[in-house]
């Protein structure tokens, strides 16, 4: 029975969400430039997060001219960089020759997006930008010229996140859209496990009218 | 030997006060009146091609209005002066001061504030174009006083070269009836050389350095209201032009007694205030320069409806007229302003002389004697305000928790708190029910019956100042005041109380404090955070702005519909030092804002989401306290 409970409260753990992010960059291919990500929490109450960068992979070249992370970024690229949202500036930047595509993944994960605590004022925001130059001041391969940014995904108060792609070479896709549910997936999957968990207990223990039949 | 560009200088500045000296009345009494301090941080590298003008019918607030011009008018030049007529200029003398002319073309930067504001503009206009070369420039501040007006000014000066100030008055309306600044005999009130001395050799010992100087101009009085000027002529040798030997480009001049001030927590149920030295690092430093031996608060009751539970300690101190009326439910309850039973009183100093029953020094210290806390003059006793670390004595009943220091360690702050209490009042609100049966049993305490309550909508009023500590102990002029109201209907340490120390007790009351003015300044009605929450998305770092940018999201969760006659604003209080918000509309309480555009209302349930862009150089966490207001900010 307790073994039981146990499932029931891990199964309420959501996973990470995680997007698919392709970036054709052929159209600057040859150009030395670089590559930043960062994950920022809220000027106000933010609950704890954490992204991850996975599986990068590029024709380009990375400089590697490392340590390139400011704040709570560990790892280096092209191997995973995690992030999280603890202090105000969470970047990591690189030198990057661009080949004709980079890909990788995001993933996003931690009580922020599991268990939302419900008084938080603040999200979270990472964002991805690419430049043409190696100190990053001119962005490339984004509509968005103010502030340069390639698109930005925000972590919500409710544990949703919010894609934001100015850049029309790349591509951010929710991996296996199908199994990333919505907040409101979310619920009623938690309600059926609660309901399933609660139904196992009751026929774990005999029902007061089986007494009766006794 | 003065060089020709020196003789030029005092000759010039000598023909200026001549002109305007004998303007003063025959026989005019110097009357006695308010005292006005600038604290005014100005920048010089901007410039106002069309120097902003004022109404002189004395039916506009007081303010200020700065320009940089090319030259400091002198001689004939000073009787071109015309700041009352829209677009004026400013004639030139052709002063050899200038090689090449400063010629800013920068615009729209204009500042308004009172006479008694101290609150520092702030400007962001980009360093002159042609300051390359130059060998001195000049500022020029016009301000509005009304009649009566005690002006006393000094300034930071942060540059390179020598300085002069002259205080002259153009006489708008009509011409003769403006005083001069009685500024002494010579134009010339300081120079500072790279000694950063003020009243030192005006020639250069060696190459100048940017030095910070305090230049002070003797008090004087203006006996009319009109536009008076403030010229700041700051000059270098030709060997030494602008910019050299500065970091970054720029002279700043700040004028006031050296000590400012901020609010927090509007809108919440308790109230703070900070204040800080601006012209030296320590506040004593300050004190020093500005001729007191402290600073410390002062507070008025200015409204305070009966019944309540406040007493005097020594009755006999305050007139008949501050007793709430009979019959009243508390006979013996101070009151002021309008009693919520027919009468009406003056206000009385919080605390009173004597001090209040409630407040009992349980534990005497060296500057409080077992008996009432009595800080009269003011709301912290002086010596405690003195002195560093100090902390206000113990009271009988205190519950334990935060005992404040009015004066921090480092002895660069200044605090002020209070959470006034009134189970009196009748303020509206939900109250969970352990709590609502509190509050009738206090009532049944303070307010003579628990069902007894002052007139519903009533509130205790204030007006607190920032002052001086005179060597004799008395209060001196106001330096920072702003008023507010309070409708908190709970308790502090479990007593209703006026002068506190302690927090309110959560949950056992209703109601906000409601800062109404600042400095002479009406403020807009604040909305409190429970009609509206504040949200934010994350922030995004842009390596092309260097900014880190976001999104404000405001929701009424009011169940009322929330109305401005003019716009709504969004202040961010207690932004982290280093840390400023580069979208920033303006500045209210030192705290920047932002105007909520083509908003007049907000429905219940409606959400408007503003973007914000911090700049933040040291990389620090930014947070702030946000603060909704239904108006806009003069």
């Amino acid at each position: 029975m307790r073994f039981l409970w146990l499932f029931c409260a891990v199964s309420a753990i959501a996973g990470p969400i995680t997007y698919d992010v392709t970036v054709d960059t052929s159209s600057i291919s040859g150009t030395a430039g670089s590559l930043d990500f960062n994950f920022n929490p809220g000027p106000l109450v933010t609950q704890f997060a954490s992204l991850q960068i996975l599986n990068f992979t590029s024709d380009g070249a990375l400089a590697g001219n490392c340590p390139c992370g400011i704040g709570d970024v560990t790892g280096q690229l092209p191997s995973t960089l995690t992030f999280d949202n603890g202090t105000g500036f969470n970047d990591y930047f690189d030198d990057f020759t661009y080949g004709d595509t980079i890909s990788f993944a995001v993933s996003l994960f931690g009580p922020a997006l599991s268990s939302p605590d419900g008084v938080s004022t603040s999200g979270s925001t990472f964002a991805f930008s690419m430049f043409s130059d190696p100190v990053g001041t001119t962005p490339v391969l984004t509509t968005d010229t103010t502030d340069g940014f390639a698109f930005t995904i925000d972590v919500n108060l409710d544990g949703s996140t919010t894609v934001n792609n100015f850049s029309p070479e790349t591509t951010v896709v929710a991996a296996d859209a199908a199994g990333v549910p919505e907040p409101a997936s979310f619920a009623l999957v938690g309600a059926a496990i609660a309901s399933l968990c609660l139904f196992l207990r009751r026929r774990a223990r005999p029902l007061p009218g089986d007494f009766k039949t006794h | 030997m003065a060089s020709k560009r020196e003789v030029n200088l005092i000759v010039s500045a000598l023909l200026l006060v001549s002109a305007y000296a004998f303007a003063q009345p025959p026989g005019y009494q110097k009357p006695d009146p308010p005292f006005y301090t600038f604290d005014v941080p100005l920048d010089i590298n901007f410039n106002i091609t069309q120097p902003p003008c004022m109404s002189v019918d004395g039916n506009v607030p007081a303010y200020v209005t700065a320009t940089t011009l090319a030259n400091m008018p002198s001689g004939p030049g000073a009787a071109n002066l015309a700041p009352c007529a829209a677009g004026s200029s400013f004639a030139s003398s052709g002063s050899i001061f200038v090689n090449p002319p400063v010629n800013f073309n920068d615009s729209g930067n204009t500042m308004t504030i009172s006479t008694t504001d101290t609150t520092a503009p702030s400007y962001s206009p980009a360093y002159g174009p042609n300051w390359t070369g130059a060998t001195g420039v000049t500022y020029e501040q016009q301000f509005y006083a009304p009649p009566g007006s005690q002006i006393a000014l000094s300034y930071l000066i942060n540059g390179n070269g020598y300085v002069t100030i002259d205080v002259v008055s153009p006489c708008p309306d009509p011409p003769g009836d403006c005083v001069v600044g009685s500024t002494g005999a010579t134009p010339t009130y300081g120079a500072f050389t790279s000694t950063g001395l003020p009243g030192a050799s005006p020639t250069p010992i060696g190459a100048p350095t940017a030095n910070n100087a305090v230049l002070k101009l003797p008090p004087f009085t203006v006996s009319s209201m009109g536009t008076y000027v403030v010229g700041i002529w700051v000059t270098t040798g030709f060997q030494y032009p602008f910019p050299y030997n500065q970091a970054p480009y720029s002279i700043s001049v700040s004028a006031g007694c050296g000590i400012d001030a901020t609010l927090g927590n509007n809108g919440l149920d308790e109230i703070t205030g900070v204040a800080w030295p601006t012209l030296t690092t320590l506040l004593s430093q300050s004190a020093t320069l500005c001729g007191y031996s402290g600073f410390d608060w002062q507070q008025w009751i200015t409204n305070l409806p009966c019944p309540n539970p406040f007493e005097a300690a020594v009755p006999g101190n305050l007139p008949f007229a501050n007793f709430c009326p009979s019959p009243t439910l508390t006979p013996f309850a101070l009151t002021a302003g309008n009693s919520g039973f027919g009468s009406t009183s003056a206000p009385f100093l919080d605390a009173p002389q004597g001090g209040y029953t409630y407040a009992i020094v349980s534990v005497a210290d060296q500057w409080d004697p077992l008996g009432p806390y009595n800080p009269y003059p003011f709301y912290t006793t002086a010596g405690i305000a003195e002195t560093p670390g100090a902390l206000v004595p113990a009271w009988v009943g205190d519950p334990p928790g935060f005992v404040p220091h009015p004066v921090n360690f480092e002895n660069k702050m200044l605090y002020f708190y209070d959470g006034p209490s009134d189970a009196c009042l009748d303020t509206a609100g939900p109250l969970l029910p352990a709590a609502a049966a509190a509050l009738l049993a206090r009532r049944a305490l303070d307010c003579g019956g628990s069902t007894s309550t002052a007139p519903p909508g009533s509130y205790i009023g204030f007006q607190t100042s920032l002052v001086g500590i005179n060597t004799d102990g008395s209060s001196g002029p106001p330096l920072f005041t702003w008023t507010w109201t309070d409708t908190f209907n709970g308790t502090a340490g479990n007593i209703s109380s006026l002068v506190t120390k302690y927090p309110v007790d959560p949950g056992s009351g209703v109601g906000n404090v409601s800062i109404t003015s600042i400095n002479g300044v009406p403020v807009p009605p604040i909305i409190p955070p429970t009609q509206v929450s504040t949200t934010a998305s994350g922030l995004a770092y842009s390596r092309v702005t260097k900014t880190f940018d976001g999104t404000v999201t405001l929701t009424n969760i009011s169940g009322i519909t929330l109305t401005t006659p003019t716009s709504f604003q969004l202040v961010l209080n207690s932004l982290p030092t280093g840390v400023t918000l580069v979208n920033s509309m303006g500045t209210f309480n030192q705290c920047p804002y932002i105007t909520i555009p083509a908003l007049l209302s907000l429905t219940p349930g409606q959400s408007v989401t503003i973007a914000v862009q911090f700049s933040n150089p040291s990389n620090a966490t930014i947070n702030f306290t946000p603060e909704f207001y239904a108006g806009s900010f003069q």
